[in-house]
């Protein structure tokens, strides 16, 4: 009982703690078509969250993966998927499709520039 | 495809697998139940056939981080299943249950990528490759099993609780880092870079990331979340340590 109690917990600080940081980040969209990230360099200011839409419109699953960033997220065919990333300094991070790394392919390039996205 | 299908399933059948030799070993309080291996891989297809079936819908959940709030629920299920393994005494009930949610979260990925490309041309790479990494998976656990058998027939088996506090506080660990690519949690500053020495994608560093939750570059809110969560499941494994030898004590001296 104590252990359902203490699961239920955890899932109610979720709840509080999950909507009102959504709104905080600048968005980028990317599209995952044909197994290529497009576009497949991105720039985003320094020091900056940003949150990446990315739209998989192929018919099978892909796994964006990124050591540089620490991220790692399932895309599901055909659906919409949230990761967001940063505030980063700058430099270049790259990021594939673990499931088509050979074609999945692309890099966030972090600028100090105040114009990017 | 063949090479990556070997990663894929290394990356997804060797967390599962370790979990299992783990819990299967550790020997303290209400762990000393055993767990039935046939039903366990009942409950394991069932779980991830669900998660399956649900998946792209959950994805799609809470602004699209259904999918992460899932994955760290599972993560903080199997770690809080390990405390109960350890101190409850239906441990047996805890084990299936932490071994049913780590197939949802690692095998239902495996399975995710094989459907996607099964019979594209591919067919051959991903059977071979499953079956390399599903093989070469399970000589390491064996290797693991007998080992840690080793261990407990020589009076070590705090050895095989120590792994199995690190596994588990790995799983919280990994939960943060997830938290804080959906926003959670604020992304934190990386505390060190020891990738130079051992790069947690190689090799040996997959399977240290995969048994005790090694990071070659862990971020503040990671480090902070895998020791506290150390600390604790060490604490109940020597509460119970304490407890079982006052029984033993106790029962001698009634003798």
């Amino acid at each position: 009982m104590l252990v359902i109690r203490s699961y239920m917990f955890v899932i109610s600080l979720f709840y509080l703690f999950f909507t009102p940081r959504a709104l905080a980040a600048d968005s980028v969209n990317i599209i995952l078509k044909d197994h290529l990230f497009m576009p497949a360099e991105i720039e985003i200011p320094a020091g900056k969250k940003v949150r990446l839409i990315i739209d998989n419109q192929d018919d099978t699953a892909e796994e964006f993966d990124s050591f540089d960033l620490n991220r790692e997220k399932v895309l599901f065919p055909h659906r919409k998927s949230v990761i967001y990333i940063g505030p980063l300094s700058i430099g270049e991070y790259r990021f594939f499709g673990e499931f088509s790394p050979n074609t999945a392919q692309g890099k966030v390039i972090v600028r100090e520039s105040t114009d990017a996205p | 495809m063949l090479l990556n299908t070997v990663i894929i399933s290394l990356n997804q059948f060797l967390p599962l697998a370790l979990l299992w030799v783990l819990l299967l070993q550790c020997d303290i309080g209400g762990s000393q139940s055993k767990i039935s291996v046939w039903l366990t891989v009942l409950y394991c297809t069932v779980a991830c056939t669900l998660f399956l079936a649900a998946a792209g819908a959950i994805s799609q959940w809470f602004d699209y981080r259904g999918l992460e709030i899932s994955k760290i629920l599972m993560l903080v299920g199997i770690y809080i299943c390990v405390l109960g393994a350890i101190a409850s005494a239906y441990g047996s009930r805890y084990k299936v249950a932490a071994i049913a949610l780590a197939s949802m979260l690692y095998l239902s990925h495996f399975v995710m990528y094989l459907s996607s490309y099964w019979g594209q041309d591919a067919t051959q790479g991903l059977l071979i490759g499953s079956v390399l990494g599903l093989g070469i998976c399970l000589s390491f656990c064996t290797l693991l099993y007998f080992t840690l058998t080793w261990f407990r027939a020589n009076h070590a088996v705090s050895l095989v609780l120590a792994l199995l506090a690190f596994h588990s506080a790995s799983k919280i660990a990994n939960a943060v880092d997830l938290a804080a690519q959906i926003d959670l949690l604020p992304s934190s500053e990386t505390v060190f870079d020891v990738r130079g020495w051992l790069d947690e994608h190689g090799i040996v560093g997959r399977i240290l990331k995969s048994l005790v939750g090694y990071e070659a570059t862990p971020s503040l809110a990671n480090l902070i979340a895998f020791l506290t969560s150390l600390f604790l499941v060490a604490v109940v494994m020597f509460w119970h340590v304490e407890k079982n030898t006052q029984g033993v004590l106790k029962e001698l001296k009634h003798d």
